[in-house]
């Protein structure tokens, strides 16, 4: 039955069958307008539009943007023969180990997972919080999509891109990535390829920029015991459902003293956290040397390759023993 | 919920079906329907101050009561002192209880003693300053026997929180809004079709214009003291047009979703911008607030009929409390006192009322007179609204300061072109409908004409509008 003929059986007042009909025509064109543009999104929409598209997967890397852009996961997909990897990191301050990453996770991850490899990337910031706030209900990642998305594998995404794309969708096309890959490209597999310049000249200027952040940035922050209970419970959630690793990510030789400064017990800590909950600590962050990064905290992609196979081997070796 | 979210976006078409085809049997049913719908509205963004506004539209529908019952005037005076004094105790708690405990500690310390203060960590319900006014306005006018006291307590409860005007206005009377909704509604086409237009050109204001000039606006006001002279200059004027867009938008919104349901709210903003003196600014920017000062403190205090003096005095004070309206911020007081300066000429020489008509009314452009005294008028506005939008007296000082130096005859980089080429399709559209009840009430144009425009600025805020489910400025209040 056309929409008129519907209409015709409940609405007698002809002007409201006008003003329906008038509408309804704008509507459907607007609904068509979002409908076709959201299907143009990819790796180019958004830093985290993909974190949200499916499939889930069964083997999972979580931390924040370190974690994002130094472990690959075609690298760890071509180390272990027959396993997937998807790299669930976002960002500082959507994906620090907390409540909401915790449900996030639970969201992500493939429910039927059964002996799965979960690489848990951690620094001092991703345990940390800011001094000044009171209540853990403020913290920033109560606003991020991993607090309020319910579905992590439709694509596209539409619920994504109605909560969480401030930008017109008309970008969404205009940005895709048959056109031009955007300089932070989200891959399929979660991992963030980030194309930046590489002469020595830029790569010490974002150091030094990025550095004088974290000073300030450390000024403000105190580990806390809320992300460490978080951090224990989705290590007791993962266990259960396969083996878990958790790895400190080095970052240059700059931010590292920062670090160091702020925590110089932390990889001690960790390796008593892996102790206590039988896991393996893999710390690279004496190794920092060994790598480029891109702004002194982010390592370069093709160091990220280089060290995630670093980690698989670190894994294999592990396996191997446990066998 | 915002009006520029995905939820209200569900919520609106789920009420007018209700409404039209569900409660329609009897308007005392859709007043039930709006009366819950509201409060849902409501508690989407705090549950808990439902019952805040709850108690305040019980207190003040039954003082209604107790004053239309009372045998003397001095126990109708004791309810309605009592009354106000409520309304204004939670108002002044909220709102204002950090803002006097720190100025009182500073003035303290200032003169030698050093006192710990006890700070709060308050959270302002949002819409408090809104719906506390319509209750006052309620109380007072029965007081002053203007209206009868509303005996239903759904009505009345519709009056103060009618989901449209809940949480940003415009703040609405008793005797303009009581009497829709307590008659029998019938749908109107041409109601309904140009409130979904006022709401189109809400959207665009707010969506394209405000969010647009936000973020600019932001950037240059956070790194003023690294910017030149010439893009201090455009921050305060993108911002004029922000809060324009962001207020006057919302307005637009909430009136044209109002006539959806058959309900006609009082106009709020009659193209400002476009005044020839301040006084006119004045009768065209946020109308309801600025006549409810007049009805409800300027008059009560003399108005203009005590002389000169007398005049300028309660000038002042309605500019003063019209700033402390806005907020607990010293920025806000010196805003209002600001635009009592401005006032300060024409009153004197008796002439805040020389522009009461539209401005070239019956001509395309204005004369060159009118278009100076416009773009002057204009100028002043953006000076005081420097004020308004620093986080501190400090602040807005040097942010002025900054202004007049060898930089403000540079070009502004970067020059938002994009921005200021939108801002000048919205100031041709509303000179176009100048004359009009809103900026896009274009029913005289031939369908296709009409057809065209909605398309375009449909088109226009798919482009460019900011989804980011932006907060609007006026809910802070």
């Amino acid at each position: 039955m056309p929409i008129s003929g519907i209409m015709n059986s409940f609405i007698f007042n002809f002007n409201m069958k006008n003003f329906l009909i008038k509408s309804s025509f704008y509507i459907v064109a607007l609904i068509l307008w979002f409908a076709i543009l959201g299907l143009y999104a990819d790796g180019n929409t958004d830093d985290n539009y993909r974190h949200f598209t499916g499939p889930r997967p069964s083997n999972i890397i979580l931390g924040d943007s370190r974690g994002s852009q130094a472990l690959v996961p075609d690298v760890l997909d071509g180390k272990f023969k027959g396993r997937e990897f998807n790299n669930f990191s976002l960002n500082i301050t959507e994906s620090p180990y907390g409540q909401v990453y915790y449900e996030g996770l639970k969201k992500k991850l493939n429910p039927d997972t059964k002996n799965g490899i979960f690489i848990l990337t951690v620094d001092p910031w991703n345990l940390s919080v800011n001094k000044n706030i009171k209540s853990d209900k403020d913290l920033f990642e109560h606003k991020s999509a991993l607090a309020d998305m319910h579905f992590y594998e439709m694509s596209p995404n539409y619920e994504y891109l109605l909560k969480h794309y401030s930008r017109s969708w008309f970008n969404i096309f205009k940005e895709r990535e048959s056109i031009v890959k955007s300089n932070t490209y989200l891959h399929k597999n979660g991992w963030m390829e980030v194309n930046v310049s590489t002469h020595p000249d830029s790569l010490k200027m974002r150091e030094n920029r990025k550095v004088n952040d974290y000073i300030e940035f450390e000024k403000t922050q105190k580990l806390s015991q809320y992300r460490l209970k978080a951090f224990q419970d989705i290590i007791t959630y993962l266990k259960n459902k396969g083996t878990v690793y958790i790895v400190r990510i080095p970052a240059s030789k700059g931010i590292m003293d920062i670090e160091n400064a702020y925590l110089p017990d932390f990889s001690r800590r960790m390796e008593e956290l892996s102790k206590k909950n039988d896991v393996k600590f893999l710390d690279f962050s004496p190794e920092y040397k060994k790598y480029i990064y891109t702004d002194g905290n982010h390592m370069y992609k093709e160091y990220g390759k280089v060290f995630t196979a670093q980690i698989a081997d670190s894994i294999l070796l592990d396996q191997k023993k446990l066998k | 919920m915002l009006f520029n979210s995905i939820g209200f976006l569900v919520f609106l078409p789920i009420v007018f079906f209700l409404y039209w085809f569900v409660f329609n049997k009897k308007y005392q049913y859709q007043n039930l329907l709006l009366l819950l719908s509201s409060f849902y509205f409501y508690a989407c963004w705090d549950w808990r101050f439902l019952f805040l506004l709850v108690f305040s539209i019980g207190l003040d529908f039954f003082s209604g009561i107790q004053i239309e019952n009372s045998k003397t005037k001095k126990t109708a005076k004791f309810w309605l002192i009592l009354s106000i004094t409520i309304n204004l105790g939670f108002l002044g708690f909220f709102k204002y209880y950090n803002f006097f405990i720190e100025s009182f500690a500073e003035l303290l310390n200032g003169v030698g003693f050093n006192v710990n203060i006890w700070l709060l960590n308050i959270i302002l319900p949002i819409g408090i300053s809104f719906y506390t006014f319509h209750g006052l306005s309620y109380v007072i006018d029965v007081y002053k026997k203007r209206i009868s006291a509303e005996r239903n307590y759904v009505d009345y409860a519709v009056f103060v929180s009618y989901f449209p005007l809940l949480v940003a206005g415009p703040i609405e009377r008793a005797t303009h809004l009581l009497p829709q909704i307590q008659k029998k509604r019938t749908f109107n086409y041409e109601q309904a079709a140009d409130g979904m237009r006022q709401i189109l050109w809400g959207f665009f204001k707010k969506m394209v214009i405000a969010d647009n000039c936000a973020q600019l606006v932001s950037e240059i006001f956070t790194h003023y003291q690294t910017e030149s002279a010439s893009n201090l200059v455009i921050g305060a004027v993108l911002f004029a047009f922000q809060i324009y867009g962001d207020f006057s938008g919302y307005s637009d919104i909430a009136l044209g979703v109002s006539r959806l349901f058959g309900i006609e709210l009082l106009k709020n903003f009659s193209f400002p911008y476009f005044s020839r003196d301040i006084a006119e600014f004045w009768r065209r920017w946020h109308i309801s607030l600025s006549s409810w000062f007049r009805d409800y403190l300027y008059i009560p205090l003399g108005g203009s009929n005590g002389g000169m003096w007398m005049k300028i005095r309660n000038t002042f004070i309605i500019f003063f409390v019209s700033g402390f309206w806005h907020g607990a911020n010293w920025t806000f007081i010196i805003w209002g006192l600001l635009n009592a300066v401005y006032f300060l000429p024409l009153l004197v020489r008796n002439k805040n009322r020389q522009n009461l008509e539209v401005v070239a009314m019956g001509r395309l452009l204005p004369s060159i007179k009118e278009f100076f005294s416009i773009i002057f008028t204009f100028m002043l506005t953006c000076f005081a609204w420097i004020f308004f939008r620093a986080e501190s007296v400090t602040q807005a000082i040097s942010y002025i300061k900054k202004i007049f130096n060898s930089t403000l005859f540079s070009i502004p980089h970067p020059l938002p072109i994009k921005i200021f080429s939108l801002v000048a399709v919205m100031l041709v559209i509303e000179w176009m409908n100048r004359s009009r009840f809103h900026g896009l009430e274009i029913e005289r144009l031939n369908p296709w004409m009409r057809r065209g425009l909605y398309v375009l600025i449909i088109f226009i805020v798919l482009r460019y509008a900011n989804f980011g489910n932006n907060e609007f400025i006026y809910f802070q209040f």
